[in-house]
């Protein structure tokens, strides 16, 4: 793991502001690696807010609703960031509010709060999407430890921060609920020392809930690494945590489980952080799923310059640049960034093995830009392309510029294809 | 599936550490300039001008050869070619002939670099084949009697820096590792060369696995083999092993694989000298263990995260790395007692040219870099 910049002081102060709503959203129907929905509302339609648009579709696939009272325009395909095909509801905002709840239900049994998962369509807000009642078990004394992802590795962010600042008494009611319904032997609550003055704010809590002080280290909000830093066990990528007793939830999750058990309101809202270079009117935003990011852009203050940066989804490492300002904000959208362009020099490999020290599953990632290059599959399976989780931490340390994690993204496909 | 490297594809990461190849390559110039400080007041202007030739002749030639092979016009820009500049004239002595030192420095970047597809991709440490091609293509004027009895041009004699400010008899100690007036023109103050180590260690240009490994092994094998002080000397295998054995293209890229490179090499250096091999072992040791350091960081890969190491697998690949080593050493050993180390930089030569005009894709070759 490697230290790396940070630029949270812009976003750090403050409460979360509120976007004002969009005239169209469009809604995604795919979430995770999973099935996506499947679409239960017809153009035309009316819909209220919070009712179920799309059902999900599979195991591993997660329910849509509608964040807005409005009338669907058209169910469109497009071609979503990751250059993938993906289908949207689009819906027209008619402003009035008109509001679903949940059904609400005493939720004593981990069968029923795997439900309430299921019915209010949340997913892991982090950025991966995973249908979050696959991850809860459905029967007490299988969780041990629950971990409460608050460390926010990636730069520019400061959504779950800012949730852990101002929002903890919502938080640390579903950790009630979920201690009285999983009876884990512990919660511990995992955030960097650069976020330590968050102590006192959960010291009133210390009885259902631990504070673990973590490195400012990149990247530490990545699963394995956090179980590692919290519990000492190190997991394989294959391992699923729950078979050793543990199980991680990001703060933006379990705030749209407080919405969901709490309010009776699915995931259709979730904190933006919007940031980037000179961009003015940063901060933290109560964003609609579906919200263009144009949309989220400008209502934050900036509308032009938009040739010379790079806008990205998600964080500056992790995170996909958009080069369609009408894609929307999904469930795991965790900032919207407007980044410099700044010109990048390629040099040739100097095998300092900067990237090698950075990678956190102890890989080397250098070895993929050359299998790559060569089209080497025997070279990406010794090598192990498949462990990797692809942080960037190497790419950001990398002297020479060289395109890592193209190669790894890249190389992943071409496995695939080869495999085949 | 194909991409043309040179391109940069704007994807992930959008934030990227500031540090560059021309900031690396100028924290190694900085650590050198005390050094070469020394240089001055040991040589007076001979060494100024031996470092000038050097780094001009580098340089040029990088431009020439850079644009006339590889079609690139801003390899200057990485400041490779002043490094290996300054380290081969690092390791001459002040009274080598000016065309010598320009023919080395500009042998070096061919031959060390630009054959090989330029900075990174070559096996070899640059500015160490420079010197090599040296001492084949002059070898009257290199092991030349005179070469290295340049106390007309010592500037300072002395310096009494401990003495003044302790007392005389450690003092004294302490000034000759400060300052002493014999050897090559970057081996006159033993204490910046340690302190130029530990500024790239604290900058991260090199780590301290490679020095580490050596120097426990020299002295280790020193010990056994029972050699005394005046075959080796300190400056040299420190200036050696501080910025020769670790520069990043010629070294192992993994931290376990550092320690074995180090290790080894400190023990091939100590049975060169053991058999006699008075001025070049550090050259041989280090270029011996750079033709190997692909293979070793493919043995010695690190951990992946959740997993346990093969070690039964690592030991036997180890073993045999070992082995092959061994096996190269003795043969330059051979080569340097029947004086023929000039066919082996021959074969060296010819060699790169055919791989520069057909590159063949063999498994020594797919390990190399990007």
């Amino acid at each position: 793991m490697i230290g790396i910049v940070s630029y949270k002081d812009q976003t750090k102060e403050g409460d979360i502001g509120r976007l004002e709503s969009p005239a169209v959203l469009s809604v995604p129907l795919s979430a995770s690696l999973g099935k996506p929905a499947f679409p239960v509302v017809e153009p035309g339609e009316r819909v209220l807010k919070n009712q179920l648009i799309g059902r999900a579709d599979g195991i591993v696939s997660a329910h849509v609703h509608s964040p807005v009272s409005g009338i669907v325009l058209e169910i469109k395909t497009a071609t979503n960031i990751s250059g993938k095909s993906e289908t949207f509801i689009v819906l027209e905002n008619d402003f009035r509010e008109e509001a679903l709840q949940l059904s609400k239900s005493d939720i004593q049994t981990p069968r029923n709060f795997v439900n309430l998962l299921k019915d209010a369509g949340i997913v892991g807000a982090g950025g991966a999407q995973f249908p979050t009642h696959v991850k809860f078990p459905s029967e007490t004394g299988k969780l041990k430890t629950f971990i409460i992802n608050g460390a926010e590795c990636e730069p520019y962010l400061t959504a779950d921060f800012t949730l852990m600042k101002n929002r903890y008494r919502e938080l640390m009611q579903v950790v009630e609920l979920i201690r009285k319904v999983y009876q884990p032997d512990k919660v511990v609550l995992a955030i960097e020392k650069r976020n330590k003055e968050l102590r006192s704010v959960f010291e009133p809590y210390r009885e259902i809930c631990s504070v673990k002080l973590l490195p400012d280290s990149y990247p530490q909000g990545s699963e394995l690494q956090l179980i590692h830093s919290v519990t000492g066990l190190k997991l394989k990528k294959t391992q699923l945590p729950i078979s050793k007793g543990v199980l991680v939830s990001n703060v933006g999750t379990l705030y749209g489980i407080y919405k969901a058990a709490f309010e009776g309101i699915p995931f259709t809202e979730r904190v933006v952080t919007v940031s980037g270079d000179n961009l003015e009117g940063a901060g933290n935003y109560w964003v609609k799923v579906g919200t263009p990011v144009r949309h989220v852009l400008a209502s934050a203050g900036k509308i032009s310059g938009w040739d010379n940066c790079h806008v990205v989804l998600g964080g500056p490492m992790m995170g996909v640049e958009v080069h369609r300002l009408d894609t929307p904000v999904s469930k795991g959208t965790s900032g919207v960034l407007a980044l410099e362009k700044r010109p990048l020099e390629a040099y040739n490999c100097i095998q300092c093995g900067y990237c090698v020290d950075a990678c956190p599953m102890g890989l080397m990632p250098m070895q993929f830009a050359v299998a790559y290059r060569e089209n080497d599959l025997k070279a990406f399976e010794e090598y192990r392309l498949g462990q990797c989780i692809e942080c960037g931490a190497c790419e950001y340390i990398c002297p020479s510029n060289v395109p890592l994690i193209d190669s790894i993204k890249r190389g992943k496909q071409f496995i695939l294809v080869n495999h085949k | 599936m194909s991409a043309d490297y040179r391109q940069v594809i704007y994807s992930n990461p959008f934030v990227r550490a500031r540090a560059k190849v021309g900031t690396v390559m100028f924290d190694v110039v900085l650590s050198l300039l005390p050094i070469l400080v020394f240089a001055y007041l040991a040589a007076g202007t001979r060494a100024l001008q031996i470092l000038g030739v050097s780094v001009i002749a580098a340089l040029v030639s990088e431009f020439v050869f850079s644009w006339f092979f590889l079609r690139k016009t801003n390899s200057l820009k990485d400041g490779s070619a002043l490094v290996t500049a300054l380290l081969l004239a690092c390791t001459l002595s002040p009274l080598t002939p000016w065309y010598v030192v320009a023919f080395g420095a500009s042998m070096a970047v061919l031959f060390g670099k630009i054959l090989w597809g330029g900075l990174g991709r070559n096996l070899f440490n640059p500015a160490l084949v420079g010197r090599e091609m040296m001492t084949v293509f002059f070898p009257a004027v290199m092991s030349s009697g005179t070469l290295w009895a340049f106390q007309d041009y010592v500037q300072v004699e002395d310096i009494r820096f401990f003495r003044t400010i302790g007392e005389s008899t450690s003092g004294e100690y302490w000034d000759s590792l400060l300052f002493k007036t014999t050897g090559a023109i970057g081996e006159y103050s033993i204490l910046f060369i340690v302190l130029g180590g530990l500024f790239l260690l604290l900058r991260k240009r090199i780590s301290w696995h490679i020095p580490f490994g050596v120097f426990v092994v020299f002295f280790l094998f020193l010990r056994l083999l029972d050699i005394s002080p005046e075959h080796y000397s300190i400056a040299g295998l420190l200036f050696g092993t501080i910025f020769m054995a670790t520069d990043m293209p010629s070294s192992p890229s993994t931290s376990s694989g550092k320690l074995y490179y180090g290790m080894v090499l400190g023990a091939v250096a100590a049975i060169l000298v053991w058999q006699q091999v008075r001025f070049e072992y550090m050259s041989y040791a280090i270029l011996i263990m750079n033709g190997f350091s692909r293979e070793i960081s493919s043995v010695f890969k690190p951990v992946v995260w959740g997993e346990k190491s093969d070690w039964k697998k690592i030991t036997g690949q180890a073993l045999l790395l070992t082995l092959a080593i061994a096996t190269i050493t003795l043969a330059v050993l051979q080569l340097h007692n029947l004086k023929a180390i000039p066919y082996a930089v021959y074969v060296y030569i010819i060699y790169t040219i055919i791989k520069f005009k057909f590159p063949i894709k063999n498994s020594l070759i797919k390990k190399q870099s990007v």
